[in-house]
């Protein structure tokens, strides 16, 4: 007979928690096939898989968001029926959604009591539940206000109260979605730290990622997916980074890196001292110089909010600058709009790409013709020439290896990797002389964003000028011949790929100047 | 079959009951006798014996008196030896006529009449099998094309149409009744000419025609009676068997009664004016004549005041106006003359009415709908048909709704609310067959189907002010007015006006709220007029009724205006000027039976009776008060008192 | 002429015209932060005060008795909010188009049921005022404040009552955060449709409140239309009052003191034009509303449907 064990917070371990022959099918669509996963005390176990390959659905089931087709779930041994969040939440388990289900007009304290059966009923005992919330937080070392709004908190703050709101509810077991796709490098290092206090205080943590290098750095076992079917599991130590992501894409994959020389050209775009407000109406941008020229990439590095959304809109004529003048081959087009800017054959690859990329409600084959739905080669007099529409619909799918039932299909319904190939497609396929890609792999699975960069060096070496902003180093460092930094809306220095370093970038991602020579971990 | 027997005998054993409780005016009942046929030696004259159906008594004082009078003058004329005659009467069931008709034809008279319209395809039925027989068929003009079948009809329109003069000359309420049985045959003929004599005459006069549904039940008719000497009939007329209860109660009343068919001053010598009398006897006489030469039927004949086969009989016991008499002959020899009767026919008229209130709003929509009921009591349902749009506040909603109905073929569209002047400007062109109306302003647009009226409200705000500069004790008085425009402003314009000139020293003072329709922010108005010391408040549009309850709070007065609202505080509301757009309408009534479309405005005030003032009898206003309203009514109406305006 | 306005008589008066018509904003207003706090926006309060204001009326004209006539009005709000939820919340239909349909509904029902039942405008004996002892008596305005209908106090009581409960209660914070975070809520086991069943539900039957308020306690007459847009105020003094009871108050105050004050400007014959002082309230809340939209979020999920995804 075994002893219970018990968590610091009192609660008792989840020893063993089994998935077994999971089952899950949405119309069309086999998202879970006979699936058995299990996580165990003290252990992180990661699960990992490209967009779409079925984790988060085999994780919704086991919170009980969805249910599933076929298959059974155990704890201890002990077959459990899990119907509905409440019930998971009872059996000990929490889920740190991708998306923080916080609501932000509540304090930290108000976020966590939400939903909980107040000690006196029928006001709220938000006292109580600070007090615990503190506890909570001084176990892991966090520092935590529960009276703080949770507006006022960091993306990595507001994780944290994600995760005191499960600890808080007694979960034994943790699945956490991705949870390092919105942190900066150092808010990663400090999840860990976490993960790892509270795997050795014996609670049991789900990690998805499809982040090699994180889960090898993070996770005593790994399990892959790939279009719903478990490949393996196999605890981390046996396998290197490159098995791995086989068993993701189910080939070979190599890191593409521009490695053919491009003669540089003339400048294609430039930018003299733009500044524009953000959103809120703060500065966005303060004197932002900048050219780009032809057959070169310049990518833009920066932490997320530091001005990228704000140079991309004011680029595309999105955003009016509130000074400075921009230049589009020599042609002042400060002010212009997109319609103008269209017509002078710049393309735009937004970062929100089904808010601005595309409209979902419509076709396929109405998304390949946003942009150009007025040229005389899809339309006559306002009559749009839906013959030659289509023709060019099906070149577009085939050349850009577009995965979709139909034309007429909604690009709401398709995968984040296809809907990004319908963008590329409708904005690449024009011949464009500038390009603006805003963060284009963001969310892709490797096999996509391996795409998207190899399309982008496509561009690069017909002469178009390119402008390449994302927040991922390795892209920048593999695709860009110049790197630019952003900080707080100002370039901080534009350096040439050979002289730039991983930690020159970093520091100045952090908005150090490299003189300075502050040491920055990274 | 049996019931209709019984009530065939009710309303017989009614006639008798009514005839014996009647005055004893030696009334000229002949007991129904069938005679027995004298047979005779035949002498100069070949003999004829003839036989008559009908449907109702032979002292009916009507339809089968008619006949049976004409058949004695035959006899008188030729000779009871020439003129051999038998009759069946009460024969209103067809079938039964028949079998008598089929009998007499059978058992060889000579001729066989069919007095009743109903018979006709009996005798179509008959009449061939008896080829050597005449029957004679009326009241129509219809012989089948049957050789052996005469067809005979009354011109009654000609002596409704006398009757028509004579009774518009002589009523002095200028209303006029007629009690109808079913609007058909020879009854419908009597009573068109009737009214077209009348309206001839005067065309003012409300001519009020009812048709009961029945030739014989008494009791319905004197009811029908009853109903138009209430709605202030002094002259009534009739046609058909069961006039005579209408006839009892026209003389109860002490009007005049005018005749058809039979000679009915005998029934009533003091109240029956006239009468046209039938003498079928002129056109027997035709027939009898036709015979002898061997033609036995196929031919038609109308008896009318030409050939004699109607005749005007005046009851020499009434002192007939000699003026009336003179016009009596007159009309007799323009219509012998060929002067042909032009049916009087009131156009039936559909109204739509779209109004930006609701109809019970005690204000400005009331008002309106009130008038379309008024003028459907006057002229009939029938005749006047109105449907209505109410709450139109948008106006845009409110073209829409003019804009279909005119296209729905209505004759006349209503637009009651001056905002909606701009839309009727650009709709009226495109149906010009089509009257519109538009108030309250003066302005037609100079499109010709478009008629404006307005009401001079500022003459009854007058007589409201004097009031209620007399009646208040704190001198001061509240306003609670919508919008400063049009008919409130008019309103409230000569309401202080009437209170300035009655009392310059009274500190009137007005609100416009903003709204017709907030009855919250029109109460709050009261409540600060009365905190500001008002003890008298008036108001114009329909947020008003917040106001009235909060001064009735307060214990003041009110003085109301659109319609009257003392229904609706009868301890509170003085007095109230009453729109009465009727009068308007009927003036635009005519003009559009004249052809006129539109092109003219029209204001109603107190001279010509479109405002009106309604005291609220349950206050008891001092006598000075209403000697000084009725004063200022007589002023403005005859011009004496002249309101300025600011 | 100016100076006329500042007299006792005057700004007392002014302030009693701002409780009386503050008192059936103050209803529908409360009612509808509710309902928008949970993400239900309710256009149609100006439909549920009608059909309220009339049920009061014909219910106590019929009954004889006011308080189930105030009770009716509820019920039939409470009705309609039943249906705006439903079709909002379980229909996914748009809840402003809805809202509009209900106000239609409520306006050609009113009127239908009044020609039909009642067929012309008459009076009821409304509720009687309610003098508070010594606080009445305060001079100058004790008695505007302590000498009104039980509604009024009730009207008054309902916003410190209503604050508290959004504030301090467990219901109160998962109304706040479902109209801000439906997910999230969803996702700690807060039913987000019952949440909002309920404040649509309340808002209803706070609107029917409101109507009854004018027709057996304020005004005591039941008109066709009467409410006069009062209920698209009401919605507006939500937002003018950033969602919170306390501000919809403030907000409910000022533009009925102000709708007082012009009425005392007309009546004292300071010569500004009629046709501008009616306008002054609702320049004065477009004014505030524009100068304040800066600085107040809606709730984030105001007029979003909310469907468990899956």
């Amino acid at each position: 007979m075994n002893e219970i064990k018990t968590l610091p917070s009192g609660q008792p371990r989840l020893e063993l928690t089994e998935m077994r022959r999971i089952t899950k099918r949405f119309p069309g669509v086999l998202a879970n096939d006979n699936v058995d996963f299990d996580v165990k005390s003290c252990e992180v176990h990661a699960l990992l898989g490209e967009n779409g390959a079925g984790k988060s659905t085999l994780m919704k089931i086991l919170y009980g968001m969805y249910h599933q087709d076929e298959g059974e779930i155990f704890i201890n041994g002990e077959q459990v029926k899990i119907t509905s969040p409440t019930d998971a939440i009872k059996l000990g388990i929490g889920m740190i959604h991708q998306h923080f289900m916080l609501v932000d007009t509540l304090t930290v304290a108000e976020n966590v009591a939400l939903g909980l059966r107040s000690s006196r009923p029928p006001l709220t005992d938000l006292d109580l539940v600070s007090k615990r919330i503190i506890e909570l937080a001084d176990t892991y070392g966090l520092k935590m206000d529960p009276d703080a709004y949770v507006w006022q908190l960091s993306v990595g703050q507001q994780q944290r109260v994600e995760i005191i709101k499960a600890l808080y509810r007694g979960a034994a077991l943790l699945v956490l979605d991705e949870p390092t796709a919105v942190l900066t490098p150092q808010e990663v290092d400090e999840l860990f730290v976490i993960m790892r206090q509270m795997v050795n205080d014996g609670y049991a943590l789900i990690f998805i990622s499809h982040k090699l290098h994180e889960v090898v750095d993070i996770s005593n076992r790994v399990t892959v997916l790939r279009n719903g079917k478990k490949i393996g599991t196999r605890p981390t130590s046996e396998v290197t980074k490159t098995i791995l992501a086989n068993w993701m894409v189910g080939h070979e994959i190599d890191f593409i890196t521009s490695t053919e020389a491009v003669q540089r050209g003339e400048v294609r775009y430039k930018l003299e001292c733009v500044s524009c407000d953000s959103d809120r109406g703060t500065q966005g941008l303060c004197d932002v110089d900048l050219e780009v020229y032809s057959g070169e990439i310049l990518g833009l590095a920066g932490v997320s909010g530091n001005g990228q959304r704000e140079l991309a809109e004011v680029m595309a004529g999105l955003r009016k600058p509130t000074s400075g003048k921009i230049y589009l081959e020599g042609e002042n087009v400060t002010g212009y709009d997109p319609e103008k800017l269209t017509k002078r054959m710049l393309s735009y690859i937004p970062e929100e790409r089904m808010r601005d990329g595309m409209i979902g409600d419509f076709s396929v084959t109405e998304n390949m013709i946003l942009r150009e739905h007025k040229q005389p080669k899809f339309s006559n007099n306002g009559l749009l020439k839906l013959k030659d529409i289509a023709d060019h619909t099906d070149r577009l799918i085939d050349q850009f290896q577009v995965k979709t039932p139909s034309q007429k299909t909604l690009a709401k319904s398709l995968s984040g990797g296809n809907i990004q190939k319908v963008v590329l497609a409708r904005e690449l396929s024009r011949q464009p002389r500038v390009i603006i890609a805003a963060q284009p792999t963001r969310g892709l699975d490797i096999g996509a964003a391996e795409y998207v960069r190899e399309q982008l060096l496509e561009q690069r070496k017909a002469g178009t000028a390119v402008l390449l902003i994302s927040e991922d180093l390795d892209e920048i460092f593999a695709l860009s011949d110049r790197i630019a930094v952003i900080y707080e809306g100002k370039i901080m220095e534009i350096l040439n790929r050979d002289q730039a370093t991983r930690e020159k970038v970093g520091l100045l991602m952090a908005g150090v100047k490299s003189e300075e020579g502050e040491e920055v971990v990274l | 079959m049996k019931k209709m027997y019984k009530i065939l005998a009710l309303a017989m054993v009614l006639v008798f009951l009514f005839t014996a409780c009647a005055p004893k005016e030696e009334p000229v009942v002949e007991e129904p006798v069938v005679e027995e046929p004298v047979v005779e030696e035949p002498e100069v004259m070949e003999k004829l014996r003839i036989a008559v159906v009908s449907p109702s008594s032979i002292n009916d004082f009507a339809f089968t008196q008619s006949i049976y009078d004409a058949m004695i003058a035959l006899q008188e004329e030729y000779g009871e030896d020439v003129i051999e005659f038998v009759y069946s009467e009460n024969m209103f069931v067809v079938d039964d006529a028949a079998a008598a008709i089929r009998d007499y034809a059978a058992s060889g008279f000579d001729m066989v009449i069919a007095h009743g319209s109903q018979y006709g395809s009996s005798l179509q039925e008959i009449a061939p099998d008896f080829p050597d027989i005449s029957f004679a068929w009326g009241t129509t003009v219809d012989t089948f094309g049957i050789p052996n079948v005469f067809a005979y009809e009354a011109a009654s329109d000609e002596g409704g149409f006398v009757n028509g003069v004579m009774a518009a000359l002589m009523t002095e309420s200028k209303v006029i009744g007629v009690v109808g049985p079913i609007e058909t045959g020879d009854a419908k003929l009597y009573v068109d000419g009737f009214v077209a004599g009348v309206k001839a005459t005067d065309p003012t006069i409300d001519v009020r025609v009812t048709y009961i549904g029945s030739f014989s039940d008494v009791a319905l008719a004197a009811e029908a009676a009853e109903t138009h000497i209430a709605a202030g009939a002094d002259i009534l007329t009739g046609t058909a068997q069961m006039v005579v209860g209408a006839i009892g109660k026209i003389q109860e009343a002490g009007g005049y009664w005018f005749g058809t068919q039979a000679d009915q001053a005998s029934f009533a010598t003091d109240t029956v004016v006239a009468s046209q009398v039938y003498h079928w006897e002129v056109i027997l006489k035709e027939i009898i004549e036709l015979r002898s030469q061997g033609i036995l039927g196929g031919q038609s004949f109308i008896a009318d005041l030409a050939n004699g086969g109607q005749v005007m009989s005046f009851n020499s016991e009434i002192d007939i106006p000699a003026d009336v008499m003179a016009a009596a002959e007159a009309t007799i020899a323009d219509i012998i003359g060929g002067q042909e009767i032009e049916p009087f026919e009131m156009e039936q008229l559909s109204i739509a009415i779209v109004s930006p209130s609701a109809i019970n709003d005690f204000a400005f929509t009331q008002s309106i709908y009130d008038a379309m009921i008024a003028l459907q009591e006057e002229y009939g349902e029938d005749v006047i048909q109105f449907v209505y749009s109410e709450s139109m506040f948008v106006v845009d909603d409110a073209a829409a709704a003019v804009r279909d109905y005119a296209a729905s073929g209505y004759d006349m569209v209503i637009a009651h609310g001056s905002q909606y002047g701009s839309s009727l400007q650009e709709i009226a062109p495109d149906f010009p067959d089509i009257s519109f109306a538009w108030g309250t302003t003066v302005d037609t647009f100079g499109i010709p189907n478009i008629y404006a009226y307005e009401a001079a409200s500022h003459e009854g705000g007058y007589v409201n002010g004097v009031m209620a500069a007399m009646m208040t004790e704190s001198k001061v008085i509240g306003v609670v007015g919508p919008i400063e425009t049009g008919d409130a402003k008019l309103y409230v314009d000569g309401f202080v006006a009437g209170v300035k000139a009655t009392d310059p020293t009274i500190d009137v003072r007005v609100t416009y709220i903003g709204s017709f329709s907030d009855v919250a922010l029109a109460a709050e108005a009261a409540e600060t007029h009365i905190a500001a010391g008002a003890d008298i408040l008036t108001g114009t549009a329909q947020m008003v009724v917040g106001a009235i309850g909060k001064i009735q709070e307060a214990g003041g007065y009110w003085f109301g205006t659109q319609a009257d609202q003392a229904s609706f505080a009868p301890d509170t509301v003085v007095a109230s000027q009453v729109y009465h757009w009727e009068v308007i309408l009927k003036e635009i009534i005519s003009l559009r039976a004249q052809g006129i479309l539109g092109g003219q405005s029209f204001i109603a005030d107190l001279a010509n009776g479109g405002q009106v003032m309604s005291f609220n009898s349950e206050i008891d206003i001092p006598a000075d008060v209403l000697a000084a309203a009725e004063a200022t009514i007589q002023g403005i109406i005859d011009g004496t008192i002249v309101i300025e305006l600011p | 002429m100016i100076s006329d306005l500042f007299t006792p008589t005057v700004l007392l008066g002014i302030l009693a015209s701002g409780i009386r018509l503050a008192t059936p904003y103050l209803f529908a207003s409360i009612g509808e932060a509710y309902s928008q706090r949970s993400g239900v926006l309710n256009l149609g309060v100006e439909g549920q005060m009608l059909l309220g204001a009339f049920f009061a009326f014909y219910i106590a004209k019929l009954t004889d008795n006011l308080w189930l006539g105030v009770l009716a009005g509820m019920g039939v709000g409470a009705l309609m909010g039943l249906a705006m939820a439903f079709v909002t919340i379980n229909l996914h239909a748009k809840q402003g188009i809805s809202g509009i349909g209900f106000y239609l509904f409520g306006l050609g029902m009113s009127n239908l049921l009044f020609q039909l039942l009642v067929g012309t405008v008459e009076t009821v004996s409304g509720f009687p005022r309610i003098e508070i002892p010594l606080l009445s008596s305060i001079p100058w305005v004790g008695n505007i404040f302590f000498n009104q209908n039980i509604l009024v106090y009730i009207a008054f009581l309902l916003v410190p009552v209503s604050s508290y409960v959004l504030n301090k209660t467990t219901l109160g914070l998962k109304i706040r955060a479902v109209g801000q975070n439906p997910e999230a809520a969803d996702s700690l086991g807060v039913s987000v449709a019952g949440v909002r069943y309920f404040t649509v539900i309340f808002g209803g039957t706070m609107s029917g409140l409101a109507g009854a308020s004018l027709s057996v306690a304020l005004l005591n007459v039941f008109q066709q239309g009467m409410t006069a847009g009062q209920g698209f105020i009401a919605v507006a003094l939500v937002y003018f009052g950033a969602w919170r009871p306390w501000g919809v108050l403030a907000g409910a105050l000022l533009f009925s003191l102000v709708n007082g004050l012009q009425l005392w400007i007309q009546v004292l014959g300071i010569p500004i034009a009629p046709e501008f002082a009616v306008m002054m309230p609702y320049i004065l809340t477009i004014l505030v509303l524009t100068l304040s939209v800066s600085k107040v979020r809606a709730p984030a999920a105001l007029t979003k449907p909310f469907e468990r995804e899956g």
